[in-house]
C-alpha cells in the first residue's frame, strides 16, 4: 500500500499537462470534477484510491486522461480484464473525448461496448494489413466471431486497429 | 508550580536555538519524506546521510561551518546518485553502496586528518548534538528549511504527479528528470539540516516514520502531508524538552518517539478498518 491518495488528487494530475507549474483554477477544478462524474466516481471523489476496485481504479485513470483534454489518445487493450460494468462507462468516457475532438487509436482484439464509437477499422493479420474500413463491414465481424485464434506467436501482430 | 518553573526549558539561549533548530526540522523533514516513501526510495535519506559524514569531515579539515560543507557535499552525492538511478543499469545498486560506504570512509579519513579531538566532533554529527547548534547553524538550517517548505509547496503537484506514475507524469510534459535530480538535492538538504538535531544515523527515520505514521490514518495525500509534519514537530519539540529533564540523547529520544507514534497509529487504524472497511 502506498501513500494515501484521493480519486481526487489522482486527476488532478491529469491537469499538469496545461503546464506543470501552472497554478490551478476554477478552470482546472471544473475539468477535474466533470471528468470524475463522466466515469461515475462523483461520490467516491473525496476516498483514497486504496479502496477501489481494479475497475474502478482504471475508471480514475481514465478520468485522469479526460482531464488532460488530449488530442490523441492511444489506448492498447484498454478493456482487457475489465469487467463489463466497467466497459461500458470507459466506452461513455471515451464518447465524451470523441465528441470534445480526441482522435482515438485503439488496439483490441474485442471491442465489445466500444463498439459504436468506432469510425475505421484496420485489421491485421501476420503483420499484414488484411481489412482497412468501415466497421459495418462483414470482414470485421468475421473477424472477431469466427476465425479468431488466440494464443498466436507474438511475432504474428495480430489485432484489430 | 508557577508558568516560570513549568518553561523552565525555555530559559537557557542554548535550549532555545534547540528547540528552533527541531521545530523547523521536525516540520520540513517529513515534506519531503513523504515523496521519498512515495517513490520507494525510503532509504535514500540514509544513504545520503553517509556521504554528508565526508563534507562534515570536509568543514572540520577547512575549518569551515560543517552544515555548509556538508550540505555541498551531500547535493553533488545526491546528483550522482540520481545520475546512477536514471542511467545505471544492473550495476546501479552496487555503485550506490559504494558511494554510501565512501562516504562514511571518506568522512573518517579526513576527520583523522584534520585534528585530534574531532571524534568527539564525529559523534555529535553521527547521533545529534542539538545543544551544541549556534546561532549561525540556527540561521542556515531556518535558511535552507526555507528553501524545501517553498519548493517541496510549490512543486507539490508535479512531485506528487512523478512519484505516483513517473510514466504518465513524463507523457504530460513534466520535467521527470530534472524534477528527480530537485527531489534528490531538496533530500540531501534535508539531511543536512537534520543532522544536528537526530544526527546522520538516524536521519532518515524523521523523514520516513512520521509519513508511515500518518497514512495509516488519512485517506488523502495532502493529509497525510499535514499531519506526518505536525507528527515531526511534536515528535520533536517533545525529545528536546524531556532531554532537558532526563539525561538523555534528544535525537535517540526523538526517533523512538514517533515510533511509538507509528504503532499506536497502526492499532488506532486497525481498529478504524474493522468499523468502517470503506476507510482506508
Amino acid at each position: 500500500m502506498g501513500i494515501p491518495a484521493t480519486v481526487w488528487e489522482i486527476v488532478e494530475s491529469g491537469r499538469l499537462s496545461n503546464g506543470w507549474l501552472h497554478r490551478f483554477n476554477s478552470l482546472d477544478r471544473e475539468k477535474i470534477s466533470h471528468a470524475i462524474e463522466v466515469v461515475g466516481l462523483k461520490d467516491r471523489a473525496k476516498d483514497s484510491i486504496n479502496t477501489l476496485s481494479g475497475g474502478q481504479y482504471q475508471r480514475v485513470l481514465i478520468a485522469r486522461a479526460l482531464a488532460s483534454e488530449p488530442d490523441l489518445l492511444f489506448l492498447d487493450e484498454p478493456t482487457a480484464g475489465v469487467d463489463l460494468a466497467t466497459q461500458i462507462v470507459f466506452a461513455e468516457a471515451l464518447s465524451h473525448f470523441v465528441s470534445g475532438g480526441t482522435t482515438i487509436v485503439l488496439v483490441s482484439h474485442d471491442l465489445g461496448p466500444l463498439r459504436s464509437l468506432v469510425t475505421r477499422v484496420i485489421l491485421f493479420r501476420e503483420g499484414r494489413i488484411e481489412f482497412d474500413g468501415s466497421p459495418e463491414a462483414e470482414a470485421v465481424d468475421r473477424h472477431i466471431f469466427h476465425d479468431h485464434p488466440h494464443g498466436a506467436p507474438p511475432r504474428s501482430n495480430e489485432g484489430l486497429l | 508550580m508557577n508558568s516560570v518553573a513549568v518553561f523552565e526549558f525555555l530559559q537557557p539561549p542554548f535550549m532555545q536555538r534547540a528547540l528552533l533548530a527541531a521545530l523547523v526540522v521536525g516540520l520540513c523533514a517529513p515534506l519531503v519524506g513523504i515523496f521519498l516513501v512515495q517513490r520507494r526510495l525510503s532509504l535514500m535519506g540514509d544513504g545520503l546521510g553517509h556521504i554528508a559524514l565526508t563534507g562534515v569531515a570536509l568543514g572540520f579539515l577547512l575549518q569551515t561551518n560543517p552544515i555548509a560543507t556538508a550540505v555541498v557535499i551531500a547535493s553533488i552525492g545526491s546528483i550522482v546518485v540520481e545520475l546512477i538511478r536514471a542511467y545505471g543499469r544492473t550495476s546501479g545498486d552496487l555503485a550506490l553502496a559504494v558511494l554510501f560506504y565512501g562516504g562514511i570512509a571518506g568522512g573518517v579519513l579526513l576527520i583523522g586528518l584534520s585534528s585530534k579531538k574531532s571524534n568527539v566532533n564525529l559523534l555529535s554529527y553521527l547521533f545529534g548534538s542539538l545543544t551544541t547548534v549556534s546561532s549561525f547553524d540556527l540561521a542556515l538550517i531556518i535558511g535552507l528549511a526555507a528553501v524545501i517548505f517553498t519548493v517541496t509547496f510549490t512543486l507539490r503537484r508535479a512531485l506528487f504527479s512523478l512519484c505516483h506514475d513517473a510514466e504518465y507524469a513524463q507523457v504530460s510534459g513534466v520535467p521527470v528528470k530534472a524534477l528527480s535530480m530537485v527531489l534528490a538535492v531538496l533530500t540531501a538538504v534535508t539531511v543536512t539540516i537534520s543532522m544536528r538535531v537526530v544526527g546522520l544515523l538516524l536521519v532518515s527515520a524523521l523523514m520516513i516514520i512520521p509519513v508511515a505514521s500518518a497514512q495509516q490514518l488519512s485517506r488523502s495525500f495532502s493529509s497525510t502531508r499535514r499531519i506526518a509534519s505536525l507528527i515531526g514537530i511534536a515528535g520533536a519539540l517533545a525529545g528536546v524538552i524531556i532531554s532537558f529533564y532526563v539525561d538523555l540523547a534528544p535525537g535517540a529520544l526523538i526517533v523512538i518517539l514517533i515510533i511509538g507514534v507509528f504503532i499506536v497509529n497502526i492499532g488506532i487504524a486497525a481498529i478504524l478498518r474493522k468499523r468502517n472497511p470503506l476507510r482506508a
